[in-house]
């Protein structure tokens, strides 16, 4: 080994070099990853402006801002990216807290599951957008149609879910609370809910993507107001660049919502990846 | 190192010939067995068994897999009900639990920090939380995780993740201490350290252990008394007496008398590891 390695400005310099290498790379991935969709756009934007993409289909990004600034000006984008939201939040908690509450019963006794799983099992599979016409008979064209195919569509994800979570503590971690005199109540507390929130989270996470999916699908049919409104609203008076504004703004909601609940399970779940 | 073996005594221990021995007798184990149900068919775990612990005595028990020695233990510790006879702990204080068990290290609570988790049994009896953590906090500083109190177990080693373990059950300051192989499955040098920390652990409050292991080695270096457990269905074969003086360190395992000792319960126990293994073709012929 040279004496300048082993030396200790050597190591020293040596390290730095490496280090800055691999910030460097570091960078330059960011750099790309954020460069890629901005170079995309602008493509689009020239191939459109030479006329070699059709517009008909494809509006140029310029329109589709211009449109997007009309909709934010008139209030419109506002009122109706409320209106599915309060959709979304609504229908998870009619859905979601049944559902996760069931599906710990399940997880915990051989009993409740016995009972319901046949027919958890059974409607779990349904598409749930297949009975919204069921439902828009039953709920009529109102608010409470939509809160009713969300709550069914999270209800039953997270019933599955959480059953699995409640069901997979592993019997280490109750016997440790057992062994120490915990009561059954104090187990479940201190043991089988923290230990299932992992998989619980997943769930809910997996929810509420479907719920965003269920929203739109059943805002196209008899609605007034919400994303799925615009959308479909712009279809029929074939206002293309509004329908790409409804586009890009149910993608953003949803990218921005699960990176709130990514972040919500990193600060409450720390320990979440090793279980 | 000076030590001494004062002979050992092999005994079987359906006589109960100990039961009026010792007065001191901190574990009472009379005609306890296990029969478990599987395919339909009654298997015989652990035949009646009866055993004295003494009040702080460090008791191993060995035994080929499947002996009924983990059974044993997990009727001691409540998580098994015996199929007939009766277990007693001797109180000396309402207060303390009967019994605590050092798991293994993956019985530590991922969702917990490290502080909480060895208050966990002080604060499943109802113990005030400002007390429950300064009682933690002292058990962590004698396994030497203080600077790891608030961490949690995903950053810690196995081998600190034991040292976790051994503070949860100490902290709790139960009538008995019960161990069922918390080293297994540590490296052999973390297992070493473990050891001695153990020793060193034990011998300044000297608890009633009950240990169980697979481990000849382990069981002379921990253990005031060794129980060989016969394969199926399990049964006490013999006992035998350690006498090495106390504190011991790792220093006794390289000496002949250790040696003797260990191959002494290896020749007792060979033949239930054989019978265990159903290799008796194998061996017959060479005997």
């Amino acid at each position: 080994m040279s004496p300048d390695l082993t030396s200790k400005d050597g190591t020293a310099h040596i390290s730095r070099e490496i280090l800055r290498a691999n910030r460097n790379r570091k960078i330059l991935h960011h750099s790309l990853s954020i460069a890629m969709p901005f170079f995309l756009l602008l493509l689009w934007e020239i191939l459109s402006r030479q006329g070699w993409i059709d517009t008909r289909f494809f509006s140029m990004p310029s329109q589709i801002a211009v449109a997007f600034w009309k909709l934010i000006e008139n209030g419109q984008l506002l009122k109706d990216v409320t209106a599915s939201l309060t959709r979304v939040l609504v229908g998870f908690a009619i859905g979601g807290i049944p559902g996760i509450i069931i599906g710990i019963l399940m997880g915990q006794s051989s009993v409740i599951r016995s009972l319901l799983n046949p027919i958890v099992a059974a409607i779990y599979p349904i598409p749930k957008l297949a009975i919204l016409p069921l439902l828009l008979y039953i709920f009529g064209l109102g608010e409470a149609s939509k809160y009713a195919v969300i709550a069914i569509g999270v209800f039953f994800i997270l019933v599955v879910n959480t059953m699995t979570g409640a069901m997979g503590v592993p019997a280490i971690f109750t016997e440790v609370g057992k062994e120490y005199g915990a009561s059954r109540l104090t187990i479940f507390r201190t043991i089988v809910l923290p230990s299932a929130l992992p998989v619980i989270f997943a769930g809910i996470k997996l929810a509420w993507g479907t719920a965003f999916l269920l929203i739109v699908a059943a805002e196209f049919v008899g609605a007034k107001s919400g994303i799925g409104y615009l959308i479909w609203n712009s279809w029929q008076v074939f206002s293309i660049e509004q329908m790409y504004v409804g586009l890009i703004v149910i993608a953003f909601l949803g990218f921005i919502t699960l990176l709130i609940l990514d972040g919500l399970e990193a600060k409450l779940l720390p320990w979440r990846k090793h279980v | 190192m000076s030590s001494t073996i004062r002979g050992h005594t092999e005994s079987s221990l359906d006589v109960p010939a100990l039961e009026s021995e010792d007065n001191a007798a901190k574990i009472t184990i009379s005609n306890v067995g296990k029969v478990f149900v599987s395919d339909n068919k009654l298997t015989t775990a652990l035949t009646k068994t009866n055993l004295i612990v003494r009040d702080g005595e460090f008791l191993v028990i060995v035994g080929p897999s499947g002996c009924g020695k983990t059974t044993l233990l997990r009727i001691l510790a409540g998580l098994e009900t015996p199929s007939f006879g009766e277990v007693k702990i001797a109180a000396s204080n309402s207060d303390r639990p009967l019994h605590s068990m050092v798991f293994q290290e993956r019985s530590i609570f991922p969702w917990m920090r490290v502080i909480d988790n060895v208050a966990y049994g002080l604060r499943v009896r109802g113990v005030n939380r400002r007390v429950a953590l300064e009682r933690a906090n002292e058990f962590i500083a004698k396994v030497g995780l203080t600077k790891f109190a608030q961490a949690y177990p995903h950053e810690l080693s196995g081998g600190m993740k034991q040292r976790v373990s051994i503070a949860r059950a100490f902290a709790n300051d139960p009538e008995v201490l019960l161990m069922d192989e918390p080293f297994a499955s540590l490296d052999e040098q973390t297992k070493l350290l473990m050891q001695e920390e153990l020793l060193h652990i034990w011998d300044e409050n000297k608890k009633t252990v009950v240990y169980v292991t697979h481990s000849l080695q382990e069981a002379v270096l921990l253990g005031d008394r060794v129980i060989v457990l016969s394969a199926h269905p399990g049964r006490i074969k013999a006992e035998v007496t350690v006498n090495f003086p106390r504190p011991r360190y790792h220093q006794l395992t390289t000496t002949p008398e250790f040696y003797a000792l260990t191959s002494h319960l290896w020749e007792l126990l060979k033949d239930e590891v054989v019978t265990a293994n159903q290799l008796d073709g194998l061996y017959t012929n060479q005997e």
